[in-house]
């Protein structure tokens, strides 16, 4: 399977990543690097241990290749998970580091 | 391939310009990459603190960065914020990339003096001529202030070597040796910068404070209209040749008011000024006018000060040289008249190191440093960066530390303020096992791990009495080395500014293990 069948296949036209990333060929390199990158798994893995600041960032690393890539139906999902996640997510670590700056102030206060 | 050609490209690749990638996606740097690399060699980053790490480590070979928004450990933003506190952002523009096109995101990053903004998916052949033509904007830019820089140096070179010349000539009539006016410049120097440390009553510019150092050394212009005999007369001069001698301050200040033109230039005001008062006394009983107090120009009566000193601590046809110690004293205790106390505290201050300062001064004269500052000074002022001409002296000395500092097993730390990073040398970071760069240091936690808060606090309390005179501290403490604590010697120097008053900018340091000390 060639790229021009692969971007057709997933509903894609490729005139344009192939004018954008310069040849074909540069194309191929990047799709084939693209099932050993590891922001899928990071993204996954943060999701399910609730880490959610860490999915942000992953959802929209995410998001970057696959617009680089013009992999558009996996930009869409990273995009609307990316909506998703910042506008419903607990942010944890706002109010634990808030929360640990306010007690370490407290102590200065007692010295 | 010869060996020898082998050795020339590395050379050429060694030397070639290079372009800085931030991004966390590896994919999207080597697309990057591969759209540059041929002209250019690429640094990657995965996050903002490797990126600072590889500025900090390359800051004249960069010529462009590329900063993407999003990235872990330190965002594109914060990068940004850095450049600007230490200046790099003057020498080094920045491209933003980012899959991001909220409109207080592109805003933000122009803010922060980014040179572009391109958004994701960007064109390779775009994205090219872009950075080429940014890179050639600012060698441009680069190249104009380097002119300007050296014509300013030039300039500012040969007005000091005609007033060396001159003065020179005058003490050559006068018997005495070109040292004196090279003292009289350092103690003013370091009066006035322990004055502007004390007050700012005077409302005193670094530039005003230049050109009355510069000024100093005509103070005994009006020497050049004295009859020799009675110049270097060796014994006790009548009353009436000392009252010959004593015009010499106002034929100088004539000699000055009588050039036919830069009457409004300031450096002949100040030298005017210089000539005429710098033998008033703050009670009333100089010459030649009688001025009291503050009547007599703060130059004036700093170079009286810086005159007297030299006079007493120097040999002359009439008499020996007294100790450091006791010329202190004497003028102290008011036995050459009466000084505003404010520049006796003064003295009183800089006495202990004075004597070191007059040795340095002296060897350092043929380093134009001052002149050097100065330059700097202006083109900040004109808000264009420092040029790479003028500063070749101080690149070649950062060059040399950091080739000796790759050679050698210290342990050395250096901390920058406002944001706090913390740079490690490469042997102290491989020791302590952390990384070479670390931001906000102090709620790090490994760092945490290594050194107790008290230790830190202790610190922070002797650091916050130092002085640009007293920038010294040491402290034993307790470390843990990847698990093994061993007690060490923290010997810390703290840095500071060129401002008047100085800033405080961070600090440098190196630790010992006791045990090898």
């Amino acid at each position: 399977m060639d790229i021009i069948y692969f971007y057709h296949s997933i509903g894609v036209e490729p005139e344009s990543v192939i004018r954008r990333l310069m040849s074909e060929s540069n194309v191929e390199k990047y799709l084939k690097r693209f099932p050993a990158d590891a922001t899928y798994a990071q993204l996954s893995s943060a999701l399910e241990q609730q880490q959610y600041a860490k999915a942000i960032l992953a959802a929209h690393t995410l998001k970057g290749v696959a617009l680089s890539l013009e992999l558009l139906p996996l930009a869409d999902e990273s995009r609307r998970l990316l909506g998703l996640l910042r506008e419903t997510s607990p942010d944890t670590e706002k109010i634990s580091a808030v929360y640990q700056l306010i007690v370490e102030r407290i102590q200065d206060l007692q010295q | 391939m010869t060996s020898q050609k082998g050795q020339r490209m590395n050379r050429e690749k060694h030397n070639r310009q290079k372009i800085l990638i931030a991004a966390d996606s590896d994919i999207n740097r080597s697309i990057l990459s591969d759209m540059l690399g041929d002209e250019f060699d690429i640094l990657e980053a995965e996050n903002g603190i490797q990126a600072i790490t590889l500025l900090q480590r390359f800051p004249e070979e960069i010529v462009l960065a590329f900063l993407d928004i999003i990235m872990p450990e330190m965002d594109g933003f914060q990068v940004l914020t850095i450049m600007n506190e230490r200046h790099w952002i003057e020498e080094i523009p920045v491209i933003m990339i980012s899959a991001e096109t909220v409109p207080n995101f592109v805003e933000r990053a122009y803010e922060l003096g980014a040179t572009e903004y391109i958004s994701r998916p960007f064109d390779g052949r775009i994205v090219r001529r872009r950075a080429i033509n940014t890179i050639m904007l600012y060698s441009k830019q680069k190249k104009l202030v380097e002119l300007v820089a050296d014509q300013i140096y030039e300039k500012e070179r040969n007005n000091s070597l005609l007033i060396e010349i001159l003065s020179n000539i005058v003490e050559f009539r006068n018997g005495e040796s070109g040292l004196h006016v090279l003292h009289i410049q350092t103690i003013t120097e370091q009066l006035f910068n322990r004055l502007v440390q004390m007050t700012d009553q005077y409302h005193l510019t670094a530039e005003e404070t230049a050109l009355i150092v510069t000024a100093s050394a005509l103070h005994d212009i009006g020497k050049i209209a004295i009859p020799e005999e009675i110049l270097n007369k060796p014994g006790k001069l009548t009353p009436k040749e000392y009252e010959i001698i004593k015009t010499h301050s106002t034929q100088g200040a004539s000699l000055l008011s009588s050039l036919p033109f830069r009457q409004k230039e300031p450096l002949v005001k100040i030298a005017n000024d210089i000539c005429r008062w710098h033998h008033e006394r703050y009670d009333g009983t100089g010459y030649p006018d009688g001025l009291v107090k503050d009547e007599i120009p703060i130059s004036a009566q700093i170079v009286a000060l810086a005159d007297v000193y030299d006079a007493l601590s120097s040999e002359r046809v009439y008499k020996k040289a007294y100790s450091h110690e006791k010329t202190v004293e004497m003028i102290l205790r008011g036995e050459c008249g009466c000084f505003n106390p404010l520049l006796l505290q003064c003295l009183t201050d800089i006495a202990a190191d004075l004597p070191e300062r007059l040795k340095i001064g002296a060897l350092s004269k043929r380093n134009p440093f001052r002149l050097r500052t100065a330059t700097e000074k202006i083109l900040r002022h004109g808000d264009l960066s420092v040029s790479d001409g003028t500063l070749r002296l101080m690149k070649h000395e950062k060059t040399k530390y950091q080739f000796f500092a790759s050679l050698s097993h210290e342990m050395r730390f250096e901390l920058t303020a406002m944001p706090e990073v913390l740079s490690l040398s490469p042997w102290c970071a491989h020791q302590l096992g952390l990384d070479e760069v670390i931001l906000n240091p102090f709620s790090n936690e490994k760092i945490l791990e290594i050194i107790d808060e008290e230790v830190i606090r202790t610190m922070r309390r002797l650091l916050a009495v130092t002085t640009p005179e007293n920038p010294m501290v040491e402290l034993d403490c307790l470390l843990n080395f990847k698990g093994k604590c061993r007690w060490c010697k923290v010997a810390v120097r703290s840095m500071w500014s060129e401002d008047m008053p100085p800033q405080n900018t961070g600090l440098i340091g190196k630790i010992i293990d006791i045990r090898e000390e």
